[in-house]
């Protein structure tokens, strides 16, 4: 009896100094990619127009399995680039007619309140993005320092 | 010498439930939630200024009668544009037309497709839509004959050309196989304005 009291005692010990080193902690860290500044639209070329970037994922673990999203989280915009006067959107401001794609190994809407995926994958990796705009006559120039704007979240999440 | 026993038994279910006891504290550090990270891209643009017009449409054998001729079904515009906007008309002496016959129509020979003989109509023609707007007498020289304070919608705005040409008795017939009076009209639209 007293030898098994000596192995559990043993066990335990065996635990608090193995575990910890043989599994480490998940974690995720998103690169999003570059801001894009002054894109110029134009409706007389073939729609929609693009902008690429690149969007680094980095895992703890090289079998971690991961998934990432894009989204527009600002109701105001809710999916669509919106005028900005340089420090806040315009109240009853213009809107572009056609909301922004998200385009990686699959394509989404925004808002994309839902979530949806446009990449999966393992271990640390960079997804070529494409941000897609659709322009037609009816979106209307901008004057001055007012621009077109939208802010694209982009979320990892290590999956089970 | 029971108490002895109670601690024989006891002793090993003692030491299972210590191992059940710390084994979470132990293990705890390793059970991790699904990990999130986020990211934003700022995006910022504006449409540059662009304007899109289509001609469609001629006028072939117009028979013209003494007096204003008018046609308003043979050409049509289209207009498209992202801001405010014009479209201006001119005689740009296509295909060789005779320099001094800008705005007028000029003997041309449908053969040889080359303008030829010399005769020209005595009136220049006049051009605007049938929206409204001034009639400009064509010329060699840009003359607006409509405009737009705004964008259009993406599939444009729709015109129908108003062409007028005066003839009197001072513009001689053509006889001569082949010929007629012809005169082309160059469409330019701006934006913005």
């Amino acid at each position: 009896m007293r030898g098994l009291c000596l192995l559990s005692a043993v066990f335990i010990l065996m635990l608090a100094f193995i575990l910890p080193q043989s599994a480490q902690a998940q974690s995720i860290e998103v690169t999003p990619p570059a801001n894009i500044t002054d894109w110029v639209f134009n409706p007389s070329l073939p729609q929609p127009q693009t902008q690429t970037g690149t969007c680094v994922i980095n895992v703890t673990n090289a079998t971690d399995n991961w998934t990432l999203t894009a989204q527009d989280l600002n109701a105001t915009t809710s999916g669509y680039m919106t005028e900005w006067d340089g420090s806040s959107y315009v109240t009853g401001g213009a809107k572009l007619h056609n909301a922004m794609n998200i385009s990686a190994t699959s394509e989404v809407m925004l808002p994309n309140v839902a979530g949806t995926n446009i990449a999966t994958g393992t271990g640390n990796t960079s997804v070529s993005v494409t941000f897609k705009q659709e322009i037609g006559y009816n979106d209307v120039v901008l004057s001055g320092t007012h621009v077109y704007r939208i802010v694209v979240t982009f979320t990892g999440s290590i999956t089970a | 010498m029971v108490k002895a026993k109670l601690f024989k038994v006891a002793s090993p279910l003692l030491a299972l439930a210590l191992v059940l006891l710390l084994l979470p504290m132990v293990a705890a550090p390793q059970i991790v939630s699904a990990a999130t990270d986020t990211g934003n891209t700022t995006v910022t643009g504006n449409p540059a200024a662009a304007i899109d017009i289509t001609i469609t449409g001629s006028i072939s054998d117009w028979a013209f009668t003494i007096g204003s001729n008018s046609n308003t079904t043979g050409v049509d515009l289209n207009v498209k544009s992202n801001d405010a906007w014009k479209v201006e008309v001119k005689d740009a002496l296509d295909n060789s037309k005779p320099s001094g016959t800008e705005g007028k129509m000029a003997e041309y020979n449908t053969t040889n497709t080359t303008y030829e003989g010399g005769k020209v109509l005595q009136t220049a023609m006049s051009v605007n839509t049938t929206s409204g707007g001034t009639a400009q007498s064509l010329s060699g020289t840009n003359a607006q004959i409509v405009s737009g304070a705004t964008n259009t919608t993406d599939s444009g705005s729709n015109y129908d050309i108003n062409l007028t040409q005066s003839i009197n008795y001072g513009d001689a017939r053509l006889t001569t196989t082949g010929h007629v009076y012809r005169i082309v009209i160059t469409f330019t639209g701006t934006c913005p304005v």
